[in-house]
């Protein structure tokens, strides 16, 4: 199944100037424990090209969460999207 | 019990009047609206321009002020004008004059001032007083010189100053969006952990709703140990998910939101179904700083953009666009020995996601020539030459001589105006609010 199969809501969006943060929240318990499982930080690090990341699981919501710093600032010359709305394509068909 | 009913999320959106008046009609101790953010980028705070221009922040403003002011209650307005520097605030309070002269209105306005002197901010760096924001790039001192204006995110203590002055108005210049709503319950001795947390949710209006929507208002009110929720609109309901989901919105830590005098932890929040449309919400913790942290933001001129539009549909010079366009920057880098920016977005291939696209399918190409100078001439200039660079390219196995590009409008070239990038967004560790002016005005 496609990450984006699984979700209520997958968003990306900017937090302040400098950073991305990603909002990835599940159509269910059942299938939010699936991509619990599967879906590690180092996955989320390789798929953005970052060394770093915040990965937080928030049960209560059943909703992972990923936030990272940007390259450049939101804004910036070479920017290109500056409210960081589409950080999450890439995430969209991801197997879990 | 204290009551707030928050306007909308972002006054010039366009707010729901039928709301508003079912919202006051609760019998609220005020209305708050937050008027601005960073979202947009650089260029309002840069610049000193509004986001909503005078039209769009008069309609949402004129009624629900007079409204509030026959009621007797408070209208708070935090980062007004957009990006709160004084600029800004003067260009709202030009709004705020023409309504009460107009209208024939009395009332006491504070005005709070959150821009900070550039020789100040220099002091505060030297001195070692600003850190990056959450990893960001350290502050350097250029930054602060070359910066058009700084402003601080003030905390609730001046709105807090302006209440007790009995102002009917308060037209905060940059201001943490909880702020506006912290500041009456804290007055009134409400449990701070439950005021920041409400605080912070109504400021969005009624995006924590369901539908959800920042142009529309919700209603917020303490009671005892918890809060509750609830839009005034019947089409829209609060639900403990849309309320709970609400911490996650443009925050990185989902459990965590700092403020200048404190942080707010919501790991072990309670959200409860109370009826329908209503949440009741307890249960966060919030821990006081000893010294407060102030956030800053700095925007900086960085020239004048000319753009120009055109759209590439051949295949055979898709494929080799890549190394054309690395040829016509060469060739641009040679010709002109001024500064200047050259940015090529390829819009179909990877003008969204640059350098993380991962799709290849491709059969047509909307290309922006993206030109940034220290005149809008040069910019022009330098735009108009890469642009017919373009145009008559001679690539490999080039069959079409007509032009090699369709341009959509005449002239090509767009003169965008001034460019400003975010300069300054850092942490500063001191106590701010002793800078932040606080002017009373009577009408």
């Amino acid at each position: 199944m496609k990450l984006k199969e699984a979700v209520k809501v997958l968003r990306s969006k900017n937090a302040g100037v400098w950073h991305i943060t990603i909002d990835i929240v599940f159509k269910n318990r059942e299938l939010y424990e699936v991509a619990k499982a599967k879906l590690t930080k180092e996955l989320f690090c390789e798929l953005f090209s970052k060394e770093e990341i915040d990965y937080f699981r928030c049960d209560n919501l059943n909703t992972l969460k990923v936030s990272f710093l940007r390259d450049k600032a939101a804004g910036s010359l070479e920017d290109t999207d500056c409210l960081g709305a589409n950080f999450y394509i890439p995430l969209m068909d991801i197997e879990i | 019990m204290v009551k707030a009913l928050s306007l909308m999320g972002q006054l010039g959106y366009g707010y729901n009047k039928n709301s508003f008046l079912k919202g006051i009609g609760e019998g609220v101790d005020f209305v708050g609206v937050d008027a601005g953010s960073i979202d947009s980028g650089p260029y309002f705070l840069g610049s000193g321009n509004m986001k909503a221009n005078y039209d769009a922040t008069r309609s949402d403003l004129e009624f629900p002020l007079i409204e509030s002011l026959k009621r007797g209650v408070p209208f708070i307005v935090g980062s007004a004008g957009y990006a709160g520097g004084d600029v800004h605030l003067s260009k709202f309070m030009e709004v705020v004059e023409d309504i009460v002269k107009d209208n024939k209105l009395h009332l006491k306005v504070c005005v709070i001032h959150s821009e900070l002197e550039k020789d100040l901010v220099l002091k505060l760096f030297r001195s070692g007083k600003i850190r990056s924001y959450e990893g960001n790039p350290p502050l350097a001192e250029e930054d602060i010189i070359e910066s058009t204006h700084i402003v601080a995110q003030m905390g609730v203590k001046k709105f807090m100053e302006a209440l007790s002055l009995g102002a009917d108005l308060v037209v905060a210049g940059r201001a943490t969006d909880a702020s506006i709503y912290a500041a009456y319950p804290l007055m009134k001795g409400c449990d701070p952990s439950l005021v920041w947390h409400m605080a912070k949710i109504i400021e969005c209006g009624a995006l924590c709703a369901k539908p959800a929507s920042p142009s529309d208002a919700l209603l917020g009110w303490i009671d005892g140990d918890a809060f509750y929720l609830m839009p005034p609109n019947e089409t829209r309901r609060c639900t403990t998910d849309s309320a709970m989901a609400h911490a996650l919105y443009e925050n990185t830590n989902p459990f965590v939101i700092e403020e200048p005098d404190g942080t707010l932890i919501l790991e072990n929040a309670r959200y409860e179904q109370f009826d329908d449309r209503t949440v009741r919400v307890s249960g966060a913790e919030w821990k006081e700083r000893e010294k407060p942290t102030f956030k800053i933001e700095g925007a900086k001129f960085s020239g004048y953009r000319t753009i120009a539009l055109m759209g590439i549909r051949n295949p055979d010079m898709i494929e080799l666009l890549d190394s054309i366009l690395e040829d016509v920057r060469d060739e641009a880098l040679k010709m002109f020995q001024t500064q200047f920016k050259l940015t090529f977005r390829q819009y179909g291939k990877n003008g969204v996601l640059s350098d993380l696209e991962f799709d290849n399918r491709l059969h047509e190409i909307g290309l922006v020539v993206d030109v940034v100078a220290e005149e809008q001439r040069i910019a022009h200039k330098i735009c108009s030459v890469v642009k017919s660079r373009l145009q008559h390219y001679d690539y490999r196995g080039r069959i079409a001589t007509g032009a090699n590009v369709a341009f959509p409008y005449s002239p090509a070239e767009i003169d965008m105006g001034e460019v400003y990038e975010f300069s300054v967004y850092h942490l500063v560790d001191e106590d701010l609010d002793r800078y932040f002016r606080l002017e009373e005005i009577e009408f």
